[in-house]
């Protein structure tokens, strides 16, 4: 595609429907036996299983890809559980080619070029995410709310190799409250599809509580959603597969390819519960000395998501040499600028990690520090 | 009588197998220094004589300094001969800590038989850095590498 070719795209409001990925799933769960997941029985599951501890970013989709937040969500997980302090994944690719299909789906054979010349063929659902890989949050922000988003970057090519799919998205066979314990216990987090005649929804299963026969979920909706984004879905309701006024549908899993360590720092910024709406900080991490910008990691340019807390993970800015010293500071800005909430808020963690290695901000060491509205506060590591 | 012919590189021009964030490197004057976890190849490229004095080259002895920091360990060295597959393996090792001012025996291989060199010289370095630690992400500095040869 030349250059005259793309400009036009990226000033049209190009809106595709997620009624397309639905359909695309259940062609994955039509043709089970190929696809469908191996459901390691668990024989003596613990009482109770929460996932969720390895989930630290709470995702808001705006009005659509639901398919692409729960699959990361569920993919966070994992690599977490794999891989300690791996960067939250973006969904920046995802929503470009799902709404850019003109570029891949009338191929032949359908697929697409990365910008370092490899072609990724379309052989599966998930073909992007095990031939190409996913970008990450702290490289390629994910904006959920304008209708054209995303493209290559160089870093996002650089880093994608690191995180891929072992093998396409798999069915679980049967869906009852056994099977997604076993899940859980075996430490698969479950994406489930749930929806109602004209809808469709997708969700991450993340616990289960064999006390309160329970399962619990994240949606993708912010952490002011439910209980700090996360619901609840009892044993009946999957065994009936209904809750209330909604069917439960099919579920899936994903096979990972654990990724390396990189250099990432996790960022925990809440505002408070009283007086506080949504949170307004604006992040960016840079290096001391370094002549390159700052790297604005939040929020995504015109962004909706209401949360009221943020933790979040992003890969290190890529010049930044290991480990950090006096003479070479990691360094977060923070700047609250009031728009939907005056009440300031705390800044709780900041730390960078390459794999076990850890360092933390020295200013977060008697605790945490808190920020007013308008005010701008810099933070270093060490 | 035998002529030597000795052939090196400075570290600085070691290159990584795979490229990506997940390795943090820093080139220097003195050498090139990697943290990373897990295990990564590194590849060396030598200049070979391959015809000195009107007479084929072969390989003798092969050298690569380095100093390690932390678990990282070299673990194997591979040599070859152009492309295909390494005419020369030396696995199974455990070599660590500082091997960067002079010959020692946990730096220099000795190829027997010498092998007659029809293309470039490749070694490959096989560094096993370890799983994640809390006190510190496991590196190597590599400093020079280089090779011996010899005409009949």
């Amino acid at each position: 595609m030349t250059l005259a070719e793309y400009l036009p795209y990226t000033a049209r409001d190009t809106l595709v429907p997620d009624s397309i990925v639905f359909e695309e799933l259940h062609q994955v769960a039509e043709t089970i036996e190929p696809i469908s997941a191996e459901v390691l029985v668990h024989k003596a599951p613990p009482a109770e299983v929460d996932l969720s501890q390895y989930l630290h970013y709470i995702r808001w989709q705006g009005g659509e890809g639901c398919w692409g937040y729960s699959l990361l969500s569920i993919w966070d997980i994992m690599n977490e559980m794999k891989c300690p302090y791996s960067p939250n994944l973006s969904l920046n690719l995802g929503l470009f080619l799902h709404r850019r299909r003109d570029l891949w789906e009338k191929k032949v054979p359908p697929g697409i070029n990365s910008p370092d010349g490899r072609f990724h063929k379309k052989l599966s659902e998930k073909w992007v995410d095990q031939s190409f890989g996913c970008t990450t949050e702290g490289t390629e922000i994910t904006n959920p709310t304008i209708r054209w988003t995303g493209w290559w970057t160089n870093e996002g090519v650089n880093e994608a190799h690191n995180y891929r799919l072992a093998s396409d998205i798999k069915k679980i066979p049967t869906i009852n409250s056994t099977t997604f314990v076993n899940c859980l216990a075996n430490g698969h987090p479950i994406q489930l599809e749930i929806g109602g005649k004209d809808w469709g929804h997708l969700v991450a299963i993340v616990g289960y509580n064999f006390k309160k026969k329970t399962f619990k979920y994240a949606n993708s909706a912010g952490d002011r959603w439910g209980n700090n984004g996360f619901g609840t879905y009892t044993f009946d309701e999957i065994n009936n597969r209904r809750s209330g006024s909604i069917d439960i549908r099919n579920a899936y899993t994903i096979e990972i390819i654990p990724p390396s360590p990189v250099p990432a720092a996790r960022i925990k910024v809440m505002t408070p519960e009283k007086g506080g709406r949504r949170i307004n900080v604006n992040l960016w991490l840079s290096v001391e000395g370094s002549p390159l910008p700052k790297r604005k990691i939040w929020p995504p340019c015109d962004s909706g998501d209401n949360s009221r807390n943020l933790h979040y993970t992003v890969r290190l800015p890529s010049e930044f040499i290991w480990p950090p010293s006096p003479g070479n500071r990691l360094i977060l800005d923070l700047y609250d600028s009031a728009a939907f909430s005056d009440t300031g808020g705390t800044l709780e963690e900041f730390t960078a990690a390459f794999g076990g290695h850890i360092v933390k901000s020295s200013q977060l060491y008697s605790g945490p520090v808190s920020f007013k509205a308008h005010e701008h506060k810099r933070f270093y590591i060490p | 009588m035998a002529k030597l012919q000795a052939s090196w590189v400075h570290g600085s021009s070691v290159q990584m197998e795979r490229e990506g964030y997940f390795i943090s490197k820093r080139r220097t004057g003195y050498g090139a220094h990697f943290n990373t976890h897990g295990k990564e190849w590194f590849h060396f490229a030598i200049p070979t004589p391959v015809i000195l004095d009107g007479q084929r080259a072969s390989l003798k002895k092969i050298f690569v300094f380095y100093k390690t920091e932390g678990a990282a360990k070299i673990t194997a060295v591979h040599v070859y001969d152009g492309g295909g597959k390494p005419f020369k393996k030396f696995d199974n090792l455990s070599h660590s800590g500082d091997h960067s001012t002079g010959v020692d025996k946990d730096n220099s291989w000795v190829i027997t038989p010498v092998h007659s060199m029809g293309f470039g010289l490749g070694i490959s370095v096989l560094v096993n850095f370890g799983a994640a630690t809390t006190s510190g992400v496991p590196g190597i500095l590599f400093v020079t590498a280089g090779a011996d040869f010899v005409t009949p």
